[in-house]
């Protein structure tokens, strides 16, 4: 096997999955022979469903993924919002027989499917390939114990300016100005676990302040900072 | 290299594993370090250069806020590792990591667990197992949080602490305060020394000497 010459990513890391460099899922699949397919999904399609049977990994290549759960009365949990590199289905791999949780694109998505025994397989014989699923792994444990981490210190204002700093990707280099892909205030509230009343509460609150400005898109502005930062 | 196989990540707890002696094998450098209870592994803003494994005892990970609040991120026990967000590139500790009994732990510092990962697949598959049944956990904590009340979430906290749906028969509740288990909770101590009276009374919990969990104390879990 050829060696792979592999340099960590320079920037710091602070919270949430870091931009990964393009990588060559593709290949490598090709390479092992590994079964997979390409499926694409509109704005609001699933790609499954809690209680669907647990039997890929799926990797997104282009668009936006929500990862979300329904409790037993109907309420629903937004866990994740997924971005281009980003792996999700992975329980699949940890012997979970169905989902746990419901993957909806947040707008037109393409994605790969593997079969889970091909991509067991892949990450056992793959030492590139396996680094990279490790390491977003990595960064998804982290941003999820900081999700567990603020639901149990934060207040919801708070929570919602957090939330609404991570999905503008504040503080990453490459960025020039902070705006959210499409979100409803219904998906705010279900991230942070609140009343969508309570969102809509904030971001007018947000709006007037200037820490937020709406005009067809949402920009998050530097200032939003203060509401996380003041204790 | 074996043939393919099928390969199963199982659910936490996972099965011993003696990381030692197969790193001795591996020649890969490590320190076993022993810490009686209560003592700090290490503290939240320390430099991130170690992953450890724990071989015996019991580790509390937990978070400081700024305003002095701590929660519980994790319990951990044998053949679980911690302190690898070093390896995603995080510089520094979250979370403090101290002992909750006796605990022995093996420390590999960061460049060597890279290596040893590389070299050997067994390790590599262990880790990865280890890492995505602590993503399951860690995402029901949040949904917990998200969708239930104090007292579901304390009944929860018990029956995994007990280490609920694993072989052991006996459900005994490793030595825990109720002050921690607020902290794991999210609540005050004094709702949990309510909860607690409450599931005693109902016969879910038993004292004496130590607490033991009564599989019953499920109904408080599953009922809506």
């Amino acid at each position: 096997m050829a060696e792979c010459k592999r340099m960590p990513p320079k920037r710091s890391h602070r919270e949430g999955p870091a931009p990964e460099p393009p990588f060559d899922v593709e290949g490598y699949l090709e390479s092992a022979g590994a079964a997979r397919r390409i499926a694409s999904f509109r704005s609001g399609a699933k790609v499954f469903a809690q209680g669907d049977p647990s039997d890929s990994v799926v990797y997104l290549q282009r668009g936006a993924v929500k990862i979300s759960v329904l409790s037993k009365i109907g309420k629903e949990a937004v866990i994740a919002i997924l971005a281009p590199g980003g792996f999700f289905g992975e329980g699949a791999l940890a012997g979970q027989r169905v989902r746990i949780a419901t993957a909806t694109a947040l707008m037109a998505s393409t994605v790969l499917i593997m079969e889970r025994d091909g991509m067991a397989r892949l990450l056992r014989e793959e030492h590139a390939f396996a680094d990279r699923f490790i390491r977003f792994m990595l960064t998804r444990n982290l941003r999820i114990e900081a999700d567990l981490v603020d639901q149990l210190f934060n207040s919801s204002e708070k929570r919602l300016a957090r939330t609404l700093l991570l999905l503008a990707r504040y503080g990453e280099p490459d960025q020039a100005d902070y705006v959210i892909p499409m979100i409803s205030q219904e998906t705010l509230a279900e991230m942070i676990g609140a009343t969508r009343t309570r969102v809509n509460f904030f971001m007018n609150k947000f709006r007037d302040l200037g820490f937020i400005e709406y005009n067809g898109r949402l920009k998050v502005n530097s200032s939003l900072l203060t509401v996380v930062l003041h204790d | 290299m074996p043939s393919p196989r099928r390969i199963e990540y199982p659910a936490l707890p996972l099965p011993p594993f003696d990381l030692a002696s197969f790193l001795d094998s591996a020649g890969v450098a490590r320190t076993v370090k022993k810490y009686a209870r209560a003592a700090a592994i290490f503290a939240q803003g320390d430099p991130a250069t170690h992953v450890f494994y724990i071989q015996k005892g019991t580790v509390k990970l937990a978070v400081l806020s700024k305003t002095g609040k701590e929660a519980v991120v994790g319990i951990l026990g044998p053949g679980d590792f911690f302190g690898e967000g070093c390896l995603a590139g995080q510089p520094r500790r979250m979370a403090t990591a101290a002992a909750m009994s006796a605990t022995t732990v093996l420390a590999i510092e960061k460049p060597q667990m890279l290596r040893v990962m590389h070299d050997q697949p067994a390790l590599a598959d262990r880790f990865l197992a280890h890492m995505l049944a602590r993503n399951i956990r860690i995402e029901e904590d949040l949904i917990d949080q998200l969708f239930n009340s104090s007292e579901k979430r304390l009944a929860r906290a018990l029956l995994l602490l007990a280490r609920y749906g694993t072989e052991d028969e006996q459900l005994l509740l490793p030595k825990v305060s109720q002050e921690t288990l607020a902290k794991i909770v999210g609540t005050t101590r004094s709702r949990v020394n309510f909860f607690m009276n409450k599931f005693r009374k109902l016969g879910f919990l038993q004292y004496d000497g130590a607490i033991t969990v009564h599989r019953s104390l499920l109904t408080v879990v599953l009922h809506d």
